[in-house]
């Protein structure tokens, strides 16, 4: 991965930015109800153990060519973004696929609520994380 | 993005460089997988859309000149 980023900075023009943006697994994702004043929250979603472990991978080697000098952190932040569902159903159908999720969420309102509020629109909100980084001059060897 | 170089790397379908397309100056494409490749440039020719390009290629070994691009996006890649 630290071989990539150096290849990165060598396609890079001087003054050019790469942009690392991926889901924040440091975070909760949440499984929302959309109702016609916002959204209403059914459950908590778990990241599944590997992508927090590729995450942590991925977090050393940015650190790393940090440390090298071979970019420099420009700005970083968290937005969320909404995934959407048609129903329940097809929420959950996505968890159990979806190789960075836990495959099941942990519900925070009862199996009444659930069923009677299955065929209503949901969407996973999850953290993404963004950083960019600008390519310096490699020093000198 | 306006007027730039941009190369989106690890793009799978393309789905994010046709968004950057018509803003951008030129869009390269670049994924491991072939299937998804051939989606891309199949999305690109619908769209009409000259300035993409799409190859199969590891982020390792990056088949471009150096300093060929003002933006690399790294989009859910890393």
């Amino acid at each position: 991965m630290v071989h990539a980023l150096g290849e990165i900075h060598r396609v890079l023009k001087p003054g050019g930015i790469l942009v690392d943006a991926r889901p924040d697994s440091r975070v909760l994702a949440f499984a929302e109800r959309r109702t016609s004043r916002g959204f209403q929250r059914f459950g908590l979603v778990r990241m599944a153990r590997e992508a927090v472990g590729d995450d942590l991978v991925s977090d050393r080697a940015i650190a790393h060519v940090l440390r090298e000098g071979l970019f420099k952190s420009r700005q970083r932040g968290r937005f969320w973004h909404r995934v959407p569902f048609d129903n329940l159903a097809d929420l959950r159908q996505y968890l159990a696929e979806h190789l960075r999720f836990a495959h099941r969420a942990r519900w925070i309102v009862d199996l009444q609520t659930r069923r009677r509020y299955a065929n209503d629109p949901f969407v996973i909100r999850r953290a993404v994380r963004y950083e960019l980084l600008e390519p310096l001059s490699p020093p000198p060897s | 993005m306006r007027g730039k170089e941009v190369l989106d790397l690890g793009c799978g379908d393309g789905r994010f460089a046709l968004a950057l397309a018509p803003l951008a100056l030129r869009v390269e494409g670049l994924d491991p997988d072939a299937e998804a490749i051939a989606e891309a440039r199949k999305v690109a020719r619908r769209s009409g859309r000259r300035n993409m390009r799409f190859r199969v290629g590891a982020a390792q070994q990056l088949p471009y000149r150096d300093a060929a691009f003002d933006v690399v996006i790294l989009s859910w890649t890393l």
